[in-house]
């Protein structure tokens, strides 16, 4: 046989479909996303026996329904790709609710090889297949494997080959869903066939051998992709009517009179091919879960395992962090040093403006790796579950699931790795939500802000409990805005949640590094070109047009600052000056909010430019002396209260713009945040006016 | 395959350690796919495992071991398991004999 045989991995979450993935196609992978949504897509290649076999990995799904993003990403990859086999992995400690996923891929027609992986432990576990009459029953090969181990790779992958050059797939079984459904299934197939609606949408399903008895079959299931498709037609309502009929005579809806029978055939075969001989109820997983999900010490222990991923993020992130920024500068010292036959400006756009935007990138890049290898960990250990579970009580108040608490603490480091460990949620809703609301965690860029205006403007008994009121004031409108979002936009309520907590397992180290490896990858991909881009524009920004020398000798921050009111975002905030003076703001405050909007701390760097103050010198008392001159206490709130619920950074914009695969998200959340924080500062700053005016009477 | 009414308890209801039969799952098409995939349909038999009164109950069917939220728990109704037939035998509802 020549050519490629495209190969589609399929299985349960855990059932250990990721180890061989990575088995199959080592370090030759390409990770990409499925067309329009954020689903991760794993491609591979390998040589095998002289065949070229491509692997893709489909997302890990308990089924093929539309009920869930994972599971139709799957389906129409098969639906659409037809991929020449379909490996379904199989936890053979766990087989009959494996095998579940196999029933609706051979009623999809796909070409099968069941991997029964982990056949060791379910050895362990007691229990004896015959796989020879188990696979007569299903109509495909079973392979026996222990992916962690490699060992049945070169059966599986002969069995592919065998499948694949197979004339037909005749053994596959047809499955009988009882006299009501089939009745029903006969009068609607013919139909389907008709329907040109179908013949125009779905014309590869329909080429298939069976392709309509399975359109039908999901009619009867209520299928909500094909019903939504199909809404308003002839067929639609002859499938609505003959549901209802069928929900009337039986005393249940079709989809759950189909889901029984394939568990009857499932159970019928397992009945003879698959023998218990002993019965764990107790395992050491379980009694593990007895110390780390008890109702008393699980909360503090998840706190614990929390706070050492934060601190291997941001602590161990720090050293190598600060060796890049120090490399960038270099970087920047050399070019402005011996550039000097560059012309000015195109020095100055290299260091300042390409330099500092791919600094900009790369500098989070050890955070980043840190932040994924402890998820990694959290993941591949089966700990995520657990700290779902116990969140979930507590994030379910206020509309989100238990798993959106991990984001959202990591937010108070960093809003884009917060924003990218937001992955680990199934359900597009709650990954949406809590998306947006995660820079009104305040990040540690924003801390520069704080550490240089509370000091200027307070007494340092005040210090703790306002910055504690502010993270506070952050957490409280975050809890606001989920509740809002969840009423308003995302009107569905949040899926409750249903997740196995999988047995406890040490995590294989290349599983770890790989996963840690591809998501760091995309995060620099993605966004960094979007980071990249910004910070150019933000450069030119401040740069242009340049200030013509005057006669008056400058100092050189006197230069810098007049430069930076005679740019494009001085003027900027001059004009915008009319609209920021409700709040408390002068022209120099826009301006310097305008750098903030490439990165936080810029602002700090920005209102010393504009001031002609170095905000290093002598710890900052300088500047703050100068900001003490001119703004009041009030204004000094106002700015802080600003920074922390507007104007998320370039980086956040660009990661929520690649998470959630629409500039829609990304732009609402700077407009909308943008807003809120006007909003919420004109009022604080309007009231507090007021009531100092009240107090001055 | 017809099932009795609405006879039997809902799962958010019963203390850790009772063996229940599953008679039947609520609360919409998702919840029912959903579970339906981690094989909890009508007539398996599950232990429940924790039940705290507030927050999610998890229970072990099999191998497995399912954390559900109070609110879909309360949308599983089960009944008592007869204990005789327990013991982890592959049950399950009469289907398409192969």
């Amino acid at each position: 046989m020549s050519g490629v045989i495209r190969v589609a991995l399929a299985g349960n979450p855990n059932s250990g479909k990721t180890t061989l993935f990575n088995l199959m196609t080592g370090a030759r992978q390409q990770v990409g996303n499925y067309p329009g949504v954020t689903v991760e897509k794993k491609s591979g290649r390998r040589l095998h026996a002289g065949t070229m076999l491509e692997f893709v990995d489909l997302p890990g799904t308990y089924g093929l329904t539309a009920w869930s993003l994972d599971e139709k990403v799957a389906r129409d990859f098969l639906v659409e790709s037809r991929p020449d086999v379909v490996i379904d992995v199989v936890d053979a400690s766990n087989p009959e609710r494996s095998l579940y996923l196999a029933t609706q891929l051979i009623e999809l027609g796909c070409r099968l090889v069941l991997a029964f992986n982990m056949s060791d432990l379910a050895e362990d576990r007691g229990l004896r297949f015959d796989l020879a009459a188990l696979s007569h029953h299903f109509g495909a090969p079973i392979v026996p494997l222990v992916a962690s181990q490699g060992k049945g790779l070169t059966e599986l992958l002969d069995a592919v080959l065998q499948v694949a050059t197979a004339d037909s797939v005749g053994g596959s079984p047809r499955f009988d869903y009882g006299p009501d459904v089939e009745r029903a299934l006969g009068a609607i197939e013919p139909l389907v066939a008709r329907d040109e609606t179908v013949r125009l949408q779905w014309s590869d399903i329909l080429s298939q051998p069976g392709g309509a008895r399975w359109f039908a079959l999901k009619l009867l299931e209520e299928d909500r992709d094909i019903t939504g498709r199909l809404a308003g037609g002839s067929l639609a309502a002859t499938a609505g009517r003959t549901v209802g009929a069928l929900a009337a005579a039986t005393g249940d809806r079709p989809a759950v009179l189909i889901a029984d029978r394939r568990y009857g055939y499932i159970s019928g075969a397992c009945q003879e091919t698959i023998r218990n001989t002993i019965e764990v109820r107790h395992t050491w997983s379980d009694r593990i879960d007895a110390v780390l999900t008890h109702p008393v010490v699980g909360i503090p222990i998840f706190l614990a395992v929390m706070y050492a991923v934060f601190k291997l993020t941001f602590t161990f992130g720090e050293l190598p962090m600060q060796g890049l920024e120090h490399a960038f500068a270099w970087l920047a010292y050399i070019i402005a040093a011996h550039g000097a036959a560059m012309p000015a400006i195109l020095r100055s756009l290299l260091s300042d403006g390409i330099i500092g935007g791919v600094g900009g990138v790369i500098v989070f890049l050890p955070n980043i790796l840190l932040l994924f290898l402890g998820i990694a960990m959290l993941e591949h250990t089966g700990y995520m579950a657990r700290a779902a579970f116990l969140m979930d009580r507590y994030m379910h108040r206020i509309g989100l699931h238990g798993k959106s608490f991990i984001p959202m603490l990591l937010g108070f480091g960093c809003t884009v790795p917060a924003v990218l460990a937001t992955r680990t949620l199934d359900s597009r809703r709650d990954r949406l939500i809590t998306m947006m609301i995660l820079p009104l965690m305040s990040c540690g860029a924003r801390f520069p802000i704080y550490a240089l205006l509370i000091p200027a403007f307070f007494p340092s008994a005040w210090y703790a409990p306002i910055l504690m009121g502010i993270y506070l004031f952050g957490v409280l409108l975050a809890v606001a805005a989920a509740k809002l979002l969840g009423a308003v936009v995302f009107r569905e309520k949040t899926e409750g949640l249903v997740i196995e907590l999988p047995p406890y397992r040490m995590p294989t180290l290349r599983n770890v590094l790989m996963y840690m490896w591809e998501r760091s990858w995309m995060y620099v991909r993605k966004a960094g070109t979007i980071i990249l881009g910004v910070s150019v524009v933000l450069w030119a920004l401040s740069t242009f047009p340049v200030k013509p020398a005057g006669s008056e000798t400058l100092t050189a921050e006197q230069q810098r600052s007049e430069q930076l009111a005679y740019s494009v975002a001085g003027r900027i905030g001059k004009a915008v000056e009319p609209a920021l003076a409700p709040l408390g703001f002068d022209w120099k405050i826009g301006t310097a909010l305008i750098g903030a909007v490439a990165a936080k701390e810029v602002f700090v760097s920005q209102l010393g430019i504009v001031h002609a103050m170095d905000p290093a010198a002598e710890g900052g008392e300088t500047l703050r002396e100068r900001l003490r001159g001119e703004y009041t206490r009030l204004t000094a709130l106002a700015i802080i209260l600003f920074v922390l619920i507007g104007t998320p950074c370039v980086a956040t914009v660009a990661a929520v713009r690649a998470e959630s695969g629409r500039w829609r998200w990304a732009l609402l959340q700077f407009g909308g945040l943008t807003a809120a924080a006007y909003a919420i500062t004109l009022l604080f700053y309007q009231s507090g006016r007021l009531m100092l005016w009240l107090a001055a009477r | 395959m017809k099932r009795g009414g609405l006879h039997g308890n809902r799962l958010s209801e019963l203390p850790a350690g009772t063996r229940v039969r599953l008679v039947r799952v609520g609360g919409g098409h998702a919840v029912h796919a959903r579970l339906a995939g981690l094989g909890l349909v009508a007539g398996v038999e599950i232990d429940v495992r924790r039940n705290d009164g507030r927050g999610p109950v998890v229970l072990a069917h099999r191998h497995a071991r399912i954390a559900l939220g109070r609110g879909v728990a309360e949308h599983v109704l089960v009944e008592e398991a007869s204990d005789a037939r327990g013991g982890g035998g592959l049950d399950g509802s009469g289907g398409a004999r192969p």
